[in-house]
C-alpha cells in the first residue's frame, strides 16, 4: 500500500485510509477524532479545565497546575515572535498562514 | 530580618527538587507544618517554557546568543540541553564557582529554582535491583547499600503510581518492573533493531522507561508529544515537583515556600542538635535564620554536601555529620562511551515518520549479572539511544536555499541510529569534594573544591562497551558509521552525581544511617542523591524519590513518638 499523497488532508480518504492504532478496528483516526469531538461539544467542553476548586488554597508563586489547553500553547505563541526589523529582506515564515500538510509513514510502508 | 524568624516549623527542607518535593508532600500531608527554602527563583510558564516555540519565534534561531553563552554559562551550555530555549533553567557559572585540580575537570550542571533540575531532566525513570542495593555481597567491593530492593519495593510503587511512569513489563531481575502507564512505541528503526540485536545478541532491547504520560494521570493530561521536554511543560505531562509534588504538598495548607534563600548552614543549638538554618536572600544579600524541629537537606548531592560540612562549630568542627571522616566522599557519577551511530539506508525514505516521541530505547545492563560474568571489571553498563529519521542534520549538510533546496533536503531523509553505553563509577574514598579555603561564592559560602577522576575499572569497562557498540554497529550493517568515542565522559558530565553522604549502619565509615538519618545529628536528614552507596548503570533520580519516601515515613513515625 503505497502512503498518500494528497496534501489537502480535509479529502476523505487520506486520514481515513490510515490504520486505527489498535489495527483491528475499522474505526479511522478521523472517525475517532470526529467522534470524540461531537461528544466534547455535546458536552459543553470549552477546552479548559477548572483544575482548583474554590476551597483550594492559591499555590505559592513557581508552582503551577497541568493546562489542558494542549495545542492552544503552541497556537497563541505568536505574541512571542521575534519582531520583523521593518526593510528587513528576510523572508520571515510566520506560522498558521501555510495551510497543514501533514507528512506520514504508513505501517506497511515500514514492513 | 525575615518573618518567620521567630516562628518554628515541624519541618525545614532545603531544597524543592524531586527528593525535597516528595519529603514536602508526605509530611505536610501526614499533618506537619513544613518550611522549604529553595535557592533559586521560581519559573512561570508563560515565561520561562518554551517547548512549543519554534527557531522562526526564538531570537537567535535557537542557536542561542554564543558570546553570552560563553561568558554567563560556559559549563553549562556544555550541557545538551541548555540552550537559547532552556538556558534559564541552569545556572549562571559566574555566579556559582567551583574549583577543581587542573588534571581532573569536573563539570557541574546545576539547576537552581524552584524545582530544582526537575524541568529538565531526561525522565528516566528505573528500578535499581540487588545488583546495585547490594553489589558488594556479589563481588566484595566497598559497601552494601543498608536495605534491600525488597524493603524498598512499596516506595518505588508509591512513586511510580503518582507519578506516573510509562514503560513495558520486560520481568529481568536486573531491572524490576513497576507500576508502569502504558509503554510508548518504538519507532521503526527500533523495532528493526529490536529484531537485529535479540536475535544477534540476546540482549533485550525496549522502549526507556520515563516519567511521561501516556495516559491522563491523577488530573494531568497525557503526553501530546511535543518532543522538547526540558524546555518545560504546560500540561505538566512529564513529572516536575512543582506541578506534581508541591502543589500535593501546599494544598495541605500546611506547606510554606520560599523561594530565592541560600542556605548557608545549619544552626546547631547547645545540645548539638540542629535547631534551624541560616540563609541569605539571592537578591538582597541580607541574612536571616529559619527555625524547625527537624532539618531535611535535599539541595541536590553536591550542595547538600557543602551545607553540612559549612555547619561547622567547635561541636563539628569538620561540619555536622562528619565525625567518620568520609563527608564528601565516594563521590560518583556515570560515565558515557557516546558519539556512535551510522545510517539506516534500507529506511531512507521521502515520508515523514511522526516526530515527537521523547525517548528512545534502552538495552538494560547484561555484565555481570548472572551468567553474564566478566572477570576484567566490577559492575555493569547499560546501551540506550535512538532510532529515527534525521531531517534537520539533513538540511544542514546540504547547502542551497529556496524551494528547489526544501525539495532536496525531503527527497530521500537519511534514518540514523545512534548507541552509547552508560556505566557504574565505582565509589572511591579518593573521589571527594571539600571545602575550598580560598573561594568564596556571591553570598560569602565558600565553593567546592571537587577532586574526581574515572579508574582502572571504569576504563576496562569502557573496552568492553566500545568492543559490544563495534559489534551492534556491525550487526546493524549501518552505512557511514562513526565509532565510539575513545574518551569517557568527563566527570560530572551526566548530571548523575551521587554519594558523598552515604547511608550506612556503621557510623565509623557512613555519613548516614539506614533511614536518611545523619548518624551525628538525629534531627538532621539527607535524602538526595547524596545518600547513595552505589549508582549502578541506571539514572538516580527515581531512587532517590523512593529513599525520599522511605525517609519520611521514619520521620512521621519518630516525630509522632518524639524520637527526633
Amino acid at each position: 500500500m503505497m502512503p498518500p499523497t494528497n496534501e489537502d488532508p480535509e479529502q476523505d480518504g487520506l486520514w481515513s485510509s490510515l490504520p486505527s492504532d489498535g489495527g483491528d478496528s475499522d474505526l479511522s483516526r478521523r472517525n475517532w477524532v470526529m467522534t470524540i469531538g461531537q461528544v466534547a461539544i455535546a458536552l459543553g467542553f470549552s477546552g479548559r479545565v477548572q483544575a482548583e476548586t474554590k476551597d483550594t488554597p492559591p499555590l505559592p508563586p513557581g508552582l503551577y497546575l497541568p493546562s489542558t489547553n494542549h495545542l492552544g500553547h503552541a497556537l497563541m505563541s505568536s505574541a512571542r515572535l521575534h519582531p520583523i526589523p521593518p526593510g528587513c529582506p528576510t523572508d520571515y515564515i510566520r506560522p498558521g498562514l501555510s495551510r497543514l500538510r501533514p507528512c506520514f509513514s504508513l505501517h506497511l510502508n515500514l514492513q | 530580618m525575615a518573618s518567620n524568624e521567630r516562628k518554628i516549623y515541624d519541618v525545614l527542607i532545603i531544597g524543592s527538587g524531586a527528593s525535597g518535593g516528595w519529603v514536602a508532600k508526605e509530611l505536610a500531608e501526614a499533618g506537619m507544618k513544613v518550611l522549604m527554602l529553595e535557592a533559586g527563583p521560581p519559573r512561570f510558564p508563560n515565561r520561562d517554557f518554551t517547548e512549543h516555540s519554534w527557531q522562526y519565534q526564538m531570537k537567535y534561531r535557537g542557536f542561542g546568543d554564543q558570546r553570552e553563552l560563553l561568558v554567563d554559562q560556559p559549563i553549562q551550555r556544555l550541557c545538551y540541553a541548555c540552550d537559547e530555549y532552556s538556558h534559564q533553567f541552569f545556572v549562571k557559572d559566574d555566579e556559582h564557582p567551583y574549583t577543581f585540580p587542573a588534571d581532573k575537570p569536573f563539570m557541574w550542571i546545576r539547576g537552581r529554582q524552584v524545582g530544582g533540575k526537575t524541568f529538565c531532566w531526561a525522565r528516566e525513570s528505573y528500578r535499581y535491583s540487588d545488583y546495585e542495593f547490594q553489589a558488594a555481597k556479589r563481588d566484595g567491593y566497598e559497601e552494601n547499600w543498608p536495605f534491600s530492593y525488597r524493603e524498598l519495593e512499596p516506595y518505588y510503587d508509591k512513586v511510580e503510581s503518582f507519578i506516573g511512569v510509562s514503560g513495558s513489563r520486560e520481568g529481568l531481575s536486573q531491572m524490576p518492573d513497576g507500576k508502569f502507564l502504558p509503554p510508548m512505541n518504538l519507532s521503526c528503526g527500533e523495532v528493526l533493531a529490536k529484531r537485529v540485536i535479540e536475535k544477534q545478541f540476546g540482549w533485550r532491547v525496549m522502549k526507556d522507561r520515563v516519567a511521561n504520560l501516556t495516559v491522563p494521570h491523577n488530573g494531568r493530561p497525557a503526553c501530546h508529544y511535543c518532543g522538547e521536554c526540558q524546555r518545560g511543560c504546560h500540561t505538566a505531562s512529564y513529572f516536575n515537583s512543582p506541578s506534581v509534588t508541591l502543589p500535593a504538598a501546599a494544598r495541605t495548607g500546611r506547606f510554606t515556600l520560599v523561594s530565592d534563600s541560600v542556605v548557608s548552614h545549619i544552626v546547631m543549638n547547645r545540645e548539638g542538635k540542629a535547631d534551624g538554618v541560616h540563609y541569605i536572600d539571592r537578591v538582597t544579600k541580607a541574612h536571616s535564620e529559619a527555625h524547625a524541629k527537624i532539618i531535611v537537606i535535599a539541595a541536590a548531592t553536591l550542595e547538600s554536601t557543602r551545607i553540612l560540612l559549612n555547619s561547622r562549630s567547635p561541636r563539628f568542627p569538620n561540619g555536622v555529620g562528619n565525625s567518620s571522616g568520609v563527608l564528601g566522599h565516594y563521590l560518583m557519577d556515570h560515565f558515557t562511551v557516546q558519539g556512535a551511530g551510522g545510517e539506516i539506508a534500507s529506511l531512507k525514505s521521502p515520508e515523514r515518520e511522526p516526530i515527537g516521541n521523547p525517548c528512545g530505547y534502552l538495552i538494560p545492563k547484561y555484565a555481570n549479572t548472572d551468567g553474564h560474568e566478566n572477570g576484567k571489571f566490577l559492575r555493569g553498563y547499560r546501551f540506550s539511544g535512538g532510532v529515527s529519521q534525521e531531517l534537520y542534520s539533513q538540511a544542514f549538510s546540504i547547502p542551497g536555499f529556496g524551494r528547489t533546496w526544501r525539495e532536496k533536503v525531503r527527497r530521500e531523509i537519511p534514518y540514523h541510529f545512534s548507541i552509547g553505553a552508560q556505566g557504574e563509577c565505582l565509589p572511591r574514598f579518593d573521589n571527594f569534594v571539600e571545602l575550598d579555603p580560598e573561594t568564596k561564592d556571591p553570598w560569602g559560602i565558600p565553593v567546592l573544591r571537587i577532586s574526581a577522576s574515572y579508574g582502572e575499572n571504569e576504563h576496562a569497562m569502557a573496552k568492553a562497551m566500545r568492543r559490544d557498540i563495534t559489534d551492534v554497529l556491525d550487526a546493524m550493517h549501518v552505512k557511514n558509521a562513526t565509532p565510539p568515542n575513545e574518551n569517557l565522559s568527563v566527570f560530572g558530565k551526566n548530571i548523575h552525581e551521587c554519594g558523598t553522604a552515604r547511608m550506612g549502619s556503621d557510623p565509623k565509615k557512613n555519613v548516614l544511617n539506614a533511614y536518611n538519618q545523619v548518624h551525628d545529628v538525629k534531627n538532621i536528614f539527607v535524602t538526595d542523591g547524596a545518600a547513595f552507596v552505589t549508582q549502578g548503570c541506571y539514572e538516580p533520580t527515581l531512587t532517590l524519590m523512593a529513599i525520599s519516601v522511605r525517609a519520611a515515613d521514619y520521620i512521621i513515625d519518630k516525630y509522632k513518638k518524639r524520637e527526633l
